[in-house]
C-alpha cells in the first residue's frame, strides 16, 4: 500500500530524542552507505491537542543479524522477538527507525509500510498499552512515520521531531500567529526574525515564584515568550516581599497569592503573554498536565527533594531543565558572609542530570529531610538577598533563550555555572552523564505512566 | 508470605487492586478508592503500596488525594511525588504492625488512620 492512501488519523505526533542517544542515532543511519536500522523503545505521552512519542534507549540492528536481500533492508527475526522482550520488560513502546538520507520531505515506501506495519502488529500484540511505530527520517533530522497510540487500530502520522539538544531542534518548527514588533527591535539583532517567532511559540515553566521565579517570570514575559505556565502554592509574606519581584506593600494584607502577584507582573510587563497560574504544590496532578505541555523548564525551588521532583518529570517528558539555587552563610554574628554559593544548572534530557553531578545523591536528600523519608520537610527561614537571586535568575533565563532560539554557538552540553557571590564569580563546568546513573535509565523518556 | 498472596488478600476485602512490576523490580499495588476516617475531604482516595524488588514488606505507601484533615488542615509531612510517573502524595506515620502475622488490610486500615489525627 502506498503511504498517502494508507488511512490514518489527523492528530499531530512529534517524536522526541534524547541528547546523547540522538548522536548515536546520526552515527547509526545517517553515515553509512547501506540502509541501516534501528528499535528505539519508546513512553508516550498525551498533551491537549498533539501526542508525542519519547525516545528512552536504543537498539540498532547488529550487523550479524541483516539478511543478504537485493531489493529491501532485511534482518533475522530472532532480533525482533529481542526487540519485543526487552520493550515489554522495561513497559515501553518500539518505534522502528531507518534514514532515506537527503530525501525531503521523507516518506516511508511500499515496503516499509508493508513490512513494518507487519511488524507493529506483532509489537501491539505483545504489548498493547504502549504506543509503536515505523519511521523514517530524511535530509537534516526531518522525519516522517506511522505511529499507533496505545488502544488505536488506525495509525497517525508523525512528521513533526524534536532533536532535544542545546538548543533543541524541532523540525519544522513550531508554528504560532506572529507579527513583527517594534518593542522587540533590538533583541531581534541578536537572534532574529526567526529567534523572536520561536519566543512567541514556545512554552516556559517556572516552578516556584519567589526570589529567583520572580525575576524569571518577568524577563521571560519581557522576551516575549508565546506561554508562561507558573507553579507554586504559596501566599505572600512580610518576609519575603523584601525580594518577589511586583509585589506591592498591600499585597501581603490582601493575602494574595504568589501566582496573582506574577499574573499582574506579566499583564503589566507584556500582555501579549499568555500566563497560566498554577496555584499548587508540584508535582500535583494539574501542574503535571499544565508542566507537560512546555518547551522548557526553569526551577527556581529551595529544597533538594523537590528539585528531585522537577528532574524526574523533566527527563520522562524530556524536557530542558534549567536550574538555579542560592545559599547564603553569613557568620555568627551576621556582619559579613562566610559563603556567598549557588549554581545554575542547564540541564538536557539525556545529557547529565542533577545525580549524574552529584547534585544530587540519597545522602544529600536524607540529610535535607532529617534522616526520615522525603515526606518530611526540615524547613526554617535562610538568608536571602534579592540582587543574588536576580543574577542567578538572568542567568537561568540565558539559558532558556539559548535553549530555544540558539544565539550562541557552544562547544558543551550541559553546563553548570558555580556562582561565587562573595567575588562575583560565575565559573563554567562540564557535566557528564554517567553510565550507570539509575535516574537517567529510569525515568528518561517514559512518558505518561501505564497500569 | 509473598507479594501475590498479600495481593490476593487486598483483592479479596477491598476488589479493586491492581499492580505493576517496575523495571527495577519494585511492586506497586493500587487500591482504589479506600475510606478515609470520617471528617477528611475528600473521603475517599486511591492508596499505593511499594514493595522493593524481593521483599514482601512495603517500605512506602501514597494516597491519590490532596488530603483535609477534620479539623480543616492539611497534614503535616504530607508531600507530592511521582511514581512511576504519576503524582501521589506520600505520608510518613508509625503503627505497629508484624508481617509475619498480621493480615495486609491492617496496614492500610492502620496507615489510614493518620488522617484520623488532627494535629
Amino acid at each position: 500500500m502506498r503511504y498517502k492512501d494508507l488511512p490514518k488519523l489527523n492528530d499531530r505526533v512529534e517524536l522526541r530524542i534524547p541528547y546523547r542517544e540522538g548522536i548515536e542515532l546520526e552515527k547509526a543511519l545517517f553515515r553509512p552507505q547501506k540502509e541501516k536500522v534501528v528499535f528505539a523503545l519508546v513512553g508516550g505521552a498525551a498533551l491537549s491537542n498533539s501526542y508525542i512519542m519519547l525516545v528512552h534507549s536504543l537498539m540498532p540492528v547488529p550487523s550479524k543479524a541483516y539478511l543478504k536481500s537485493l531489493s529491501s533492508t532485511a534482518w533475522k527475526a530472532e532480533f525482533n522477538a529481542k526487540a519485543i522482550d526487552a520493550a515489554a520488560k522495561a513497559r515501553l513502546g518500539l518505534l522502528i527507525l531507518h534514514s532515506h538520507g537527503n530525501q525531503y520531505p521523507p516518506e516511508l515506501s511500499s515496503t516499509d509500510i508493508d513490512n513494518g506495519s507487519q511488524l507493529v502488529d506483532a509489537f501491539r500484540t505483545a504489548i498493547p498499552r504502549s504506543p509503536h511505530g515505523t519511521s523514517v527520517f530524511g535530509r537534516e533530522g526531518s522525519i516522517s512515520g506511522l505511529v499507533w497510540k496505545p488502544g488505536q487500530t488506525l495509525p497517525t502520522e508523525m512528521n513533526n521531531v524534536r532533536w532535544i539538544s542545546d538548543p533543541v531542534r524541532i523540525i519544522p518548527p513550531l508554528e504560532t500567529k506572529y507579527r513583527s514588533e517594534e518593542k522587540y527591535s533590538s533583541q531581534k539583532l541578536l537572534i532574529g526574525e526567526q529567534g523572536q517567532k520561536l519566543l512567541k511559540a514556545s512554552k516556559v515553566g517556572v516552578i516556584g515564584l519567589c526570589g529567583g521565579g520572580s525575576h524569571v517570570v518577568q524577563q521571560l514575559a519581557l522576551l516575549g515568550i508565546g506561554t508562561i505556565v507558573a507553579v507554586d502554592n504559596d501566599l505572600i509574606e512580610e518576609r519575603n516581599r523584601h525580594r518577589l519581584i511586583g509585589a506591592r506593600p498591600n499585597d501581603v494584607k490582601q493575602k494574595l497569592s504568589k501566582t496573582a502577584i506574577m499574573s499582574r507582573l506579566v499583564k503589566e510587563s507584556n500582555p501579549d503573554v499568555i500566563f497560566v497560574a498554577v496555584q499548587e504544590r508540584f508535582p500535583s496532578e494539574n501542574s503535571i498536565k499544565m508542566l507537560k505541555e512546555c518547551d522548557a523548564l526553569i526551577g527556581c525551588v529551595d529544597t533538594l527533594n523537590a528539585r528531585k521532583e522537577i528532574q524526574k518529570f523533566a527527563w520522562r517528558y524530556l524536557i530542558p531543565y534549567v536550574d538555579i539555587g542560592l545559599a547564603i552563610v553569613p557568620c555568627k554574628d551576621g556582619s559579613f558572609a562566610d559563603r556567598i554559593s549557588g549554581q545554575v544548572y542547564d540541564l538536557i534530557p539525556g545529557a547529565a542530570c542533577l545525580w549524574c553531578a552529584q547534585f544530587l545523591t540519597d545522602e544529600r536528600l536524607s540529610k535535607e529531610s532529617g534522616g526520615h523519608g522525603s515526606a518530611y520537610v526540615v524547613g526554617g527561614q535562610q538568608a536571602q538577598v534579592v540582587s543574588f537571586n536576580g543574577v542567578l535568575a538572568s542567568q537561568a533565563v540565558t539559558e532558556a533563550l539559548h535553549i530555544i532560539t540558539g544565539f550562541a554557538r557552544r562547544r558543551s552540553i550541559s553546563n553548570a555555572l558555580q556562582f561565587d557571590g562573595i567575588n562575583g564569580t560565575m565559573m563554567p563546568c562540564i557535566l557528564n552523564r554517567r553510565e550507570k546513573c539509575d535516574a537517567c535509565n529510569d525515568e528518561l523518556g517514559r512518558g505518561d505512566p501505564i497500569w | 508470605m509473598t507479594v501475590e498472596k498479600k495481593v490476593e488478600e487486598l483483592r479479596y476485602l477491598y476488589g479493586a487492586v491492581s499492580t505493576k512490576t517496575l523495571p527495577n523490580g519494585t511492586i506497586l499495588v493500587r487500591i482504589k478508592e479506600v475510606q478515609l476516617p470520617s471528617g477528611c475531604a475528600p473521603s475517599k482516595t486511591d492508596f499505593l503500596i511499594e514493595f522493593p524488588q524481593n521483599q514482601d514488606v512495603p517500605s512506602k505507601r501514597y494516597v491519590k488525594e490532596n488530603i483535609t484533615l477534620p479539623n480543616g488542615k492539611t497534614p503535616r509531612n504530607f508531600t507530592p511525588t511521582q511514581v512511576d510517573g504519576e503524582p501521589w502524595y506520600e505520608f510518613s506515620f508509625n503503627f505497629p504492625w508484624n508481617s509475619q502475622t498480621d493480615p495486609m488490610y491492617q496496614y492500610v486500615e492502620s496507615a489510614l488512620q493518620r488522617f484520623a489525627k488532627t494535629e
